[in-house]
């Protein structure tokens, strides 16, 4: 994979909440959600980024599509960097896919006017041509044309997600950030959306970064996986190799505390642990209090996120990574 | 704080469906302590498969309002009599088998208002046959555990589809006709 292939890249990417000083001059509590991440999405793969709630996949997917300015580091589209360009250059590229469905559709506009709005606004296509487009997104997404008339409230949470999709396609953007897209989903609605995902991208060759926190479905739409862990990736490699051997401590817990059907775990697992204060990051790597392989390096020094003996495209940030036989 | 009265059956409605796996690993340990410990009966409300073969001993499995099969975890979750147990365990993805192929179940549910004489399921099975839309089905006993409400149900190692498998395909997942578009009532708004 050449340098240039790479669609975006992200470098250094950080992002703080809070800080600075109150009227009286005490300290404001700061909160960095996500500190420092790295990462390139080459185009066509399926990039999916995985973690526990709190570790700033959701910052991340937002800084990704210019919803939220980062503190620090930069986003690269194409070479370009995207903080000089303007979110609707930004928008015209990247577009999102928000988790709860029927939320995210404005209930004062039919369907018609929430799909035409990109077109219009980012496209500048004249009334016949989105006219011809909203009929062929219609139906790429599975709806049936006179759904445009209607409103939100008419349509179920499958339904609403594919009109989420649509809208998110009406922009033809190269990458599609979905964060969470069918965890508010019924199981067969969610296989459904997944299926149609699937289809989408084959067919016009999207990019797709996946962000959910059910590994399973992870497994079965990503071709690349994330794992990100208290503001950091903490391991990246090809998504078979990463779920049949991962060397990130952390990305073992994670993939053993899974429920998978047939499968009774003979003592169940699950720690205690939770993440540390992230008002107060200890110094060391953030795992090191859950981690069973902790050793005293551990906790003075973050490790960097670097490839292990598994090839170039394994990176894990872990002193004492995991062995496979 | 369902504890406080030392109850003997706790009801517990998808208590973990919104929670990190790690978080839901500890939570499902914790009751079934409970459980071990205090001999409480628990009733648990789930969509995850994963999770009922973990805490489960019986399963149930309701349709429109209806259980339409019932039996040991393990038999339900291997060898289903029902076709519609079989589509929703296919529909869902498992850890471990990324090439697995994910078969949404076909149109939605029928309103609740409006069942269908006979079984609820019928049009959107793929084993349909006439007699399954009139008359009242009951729940048999089939094989082994299972019990279901199906006239004509799954023999062990059957596919949906009549053929018997002996390995599950595997490649791209294909789509299955749209939901959407079949159904006196896909038109309105979903309950």
């Amino acid at each position: 994979m050449s340098e240039d292939a790479h669609l975006i890249e992200m470098r250094d990417l950080a992002r703080t909440f809070g800080g600075g000083r109150t009227v009286f001059g005490a300290r404001k509590p700061q909160l960095t959600a996500v500190r420092g991440v790295s990462l390139d999405l080459a185009k066509g793969e399926t990039l999916g980024i995985v973690g526990e709630s709190g570790c700033g996949k959701s910052t991340l997917a937002r800084m990704l599509v210019g919803l939220d300015r980062p503190t620090a580091g930069g986003i690269r589209l194409d070479g370009e960097d995207l903080s000089s360009s303007g979110t609707k250059a930004l928008a015209r590229r990247v577009q999102y896919v928000f988790q709860d469905p029927v939320s995210s559709l404005n209930p004062r506009q039919t369907i018609r006017e929430i799909l035409e709005a990109p077109m219009r606004h980012l496209l500048g296509l004249g009334r016949a041509e989105r006219e011809a487009r909203l009929a062929k997104l219609i139906e790429d997404v599975n709806l049936r044309p006179e759904f445009l008339e209607r409103y939100p409230h008419e349509f179920s949470g499958g339904q609403a997600q594919r009109i989420g999709i649509a809208r998110a396609l009406a922009a033809e953007p190269d990458v599609v950030v979905l964060d969470e897209p069918v965890s508010a989903l019924d199981v067969s609605v969610q296989a459904q959306v997944l299926n149609l995902l699937d289809r989408l991208k084959r067919e016009r060759g999207l990019t797709y970064v996946f962000i959910s926190h059910d590994l399973a479905v992870v497994e079965s739409i990503a071709t690349r996986v994330a794992v990100m862990y208290f503001g950091e990736i903490v391991e990246t490699a090809p998504a078979r190799a990463m779920f049949k051997a991962p060397l990130h401590p952390y990305t073992k817990l994670l993939i053993d505390s899974a429920p998978v059907p047939n499968r009774k775990r003979g003592t169940l697992g699950g720690d205690s642990g939770e993440l540390p204060d992230p008002y107060d990051p200890p110094p060391g790597c953030p795992f090191a209090a859950r981690c069973p392989r902790v050793e005293a390096d551990c906790r003075e020094t973050m490790p960097p996120l670097e490839t292990k003996n598994r090839g170039e495209n394994h990176r894990a940030a872990c002193f004492h990574p995991l062995t496979w036989p | 704080m369902a504890l406080a009265n030392d109850p003997e059956l706790i009801i517990a409605d998808e208590p973990t469906t919104a929670l990190d796996v790690t978080v839901q690993a500890e939570v499902l340990r914790l009751l079934d302590e409970l459980r071990r410990e205090r001999n409480t009966a628990v009733l648990f409300i789930t969509h995850d498969f994963g999770v009922v073969s973990e805490i489960a001993d019986r399963v149930a499995v309701m349709y429109a309002g209806r259980i339409v099969e019932t039996g040991r975890t393990e038999e339900i979750l291997t060898e289903p009599a029902h076709p519609y147990t079989r589509m929703l365990i296919d529909c869902v993805p498992v850890m471990g088998e990324p090439e697995r192929r994910l078969d949404a179940v076909p149109g939605r549910p029928p309103a609740v208002n409006r069942l269908p004489p006979g079984c609820a399921f019928a049009d959107r099975c793929p084993r349909v046959e006439a007699d399954c839309r009139s008359g009242e089905i009951p729940l048999e006993e089939k094989r082994g555990s299972l019990q279901a409400r199906c006239l004509h149900p799954l023999q062990p190692g059957e596919a949906l589809f009549g053929e018997v498998i002996t390995d599950r395909p595997k490649g791209r997942r294909h789509e299955l006709p749209e939901a959407n578009a079949s159904g006196p009532d896909a038109h309105g708004p979903l309950p």
